[in-house]
């Protein structure tokens, strides 16, 4: 496999994947684990998982990892390159043209609707990241629901309710 | 480079302070806001961008520095997006060798879940500014099940869901 194969890929899911990160991580993980089999799905939950205990933005952290579990260095380097151009500079020319848009009565509605389905995307995306882990013990399906609960009520910032539910799932097995 | 330095560090103080993109929009309206140098309305217009682009939500953050100071602080901006994204390597160095041992399994397996929690809360305020009837619901359910069931690239779904909701505004 070669770098270029690898860019490829992470070039469609980064530019082509609207909703967030989390659809992104799902694409990418369709593409490296369903399609190629260059990952197994542990790999990409240990990717993801690291990325949400990283500083910044987790879909970069994750394409760094994953990168890095498939070509090393240089495939941790060309996917964030990779995952973080294109995307940058889409971001910054719709912002240069952003003050044209709004002045063009039709873009309101468009804008909404494409917010509502990036909604609906990240809500898809969480459901197929969580599916797998859905099965397992009732400890596991507590964490998440604690972790939704504290989010909403915003008690604790979220890298210690993600502490706290590490900590519970390595001492506490269900079997 | 005084001034793209500046910038690269005052962006990526909020990078590295915060665990996912909109984590760090309290740390730059602080920044920015407060001290004049960008308006609330440029920020909320930033987070809209952010959300409308491809990649992560926190890609508003290159927005922000394209209002602040061009295509100079769109990189400086993009820069401290990508510099704390490597310090998941010795994390992944140090992890990965014990990933396999059944407690660290459970406690990743707990993370990742917890994760997603975390995100579905993410998602509610989103929500609560998309949904204003019925229409955006039946985007939102129809979308989330497409992309469950469906490889179907997600580009295709906004470009649709955008026509639907204009087909709807111009009929009303």
């Amino acid at each position: 496999m070669y770098l270029g194969d690898l860019a490829r890929v992470v070039l469609r899911a980064g530019t082509l994947t609207f909703g967030g990160g989390n659809p992104t991580t799902v694409a990418l993980r369709r593409q490296m684990v369903d399609e190629r089999g260059w990952l197994t799905e542990a790999d990409v939950t240990l990717a993801y998982t690291l990325s949400r205990i990283t500083p910044g933005t987790n879909l970069f952290a994750c394409c760094a990892a994953l990168g890095y579990m498939v070509r090393g260095w240089p495939g941790a380097i060309v996917c964030l390159l990779i995952a973080s151009v294109p995307s940058s500079i889409i971001t910054a020319l719709l912002t240069i043209a952003m003050g044209r848009i709004l002045l063009w009565p039709p873009a309101t509605a468009l804008m909404h609707g494409a917010i509502a389905v990036s909604v609906g995307l990240s809500l898809g995306s969480l459901f197929v990241l969580a599916q797998p882990y859905l099965t397992q013990g009732p400890l596991i399906r507590g964490l998440c629901l604690i972790a939704a609960g504290f989010g909403l009520a915003e008690l604790l910032p979220p890298i210690w309710v993600l502490a706290v539910c590490a900590a519970a799932g390595y001492v506490w097995s269900d079997q | 480079m005084t001034q793209f330095l500046l910038l690269y560090l005052l962006f990526l103080k909020a990078t590295l302070s915060s665990f996912s993109g909109m984590t760090a929009l309290p740390i730059l309206r602080e920044d920015l806001v407060v001290t004049h140098r960008l308006t609330d309305r440029q920020l909320n217009t930033a987070v809209v961008v952010g959300r409308l682009t491809p990649g992560p939500k926190g890609s508003y953050i290159v927005s922000v520095g394209q209002m602040l100071d061009g295509g100079r602080g769109a990189t400086a901006a993009w820069l401290a997006l990508v510099t704390p994204a490597l310090l998941v390597l010795p994390l992944l160095y140090w992890l990965g060798k014990r990933a396999a041992l059944p407690g660290v399994k459970r406690a990743l397996n707990a993370v990742m879940l917890a994760s997603v929690g975390l995100s579905l809360t993410a998602v509610v305020p989103l929500a609560r500014d998309a949904i204003d009837g019925p229409v955006p619901v039946l985007l939102i359910v129809a979308s989330a099940a497409m992309f469950v069931r469906s490889k179907l690239e997600t580009v295709w779904l906004i470009v649709i869901g955008s026509g639907v909701m204009l087909g709807v505004k111009m009929l009303n």
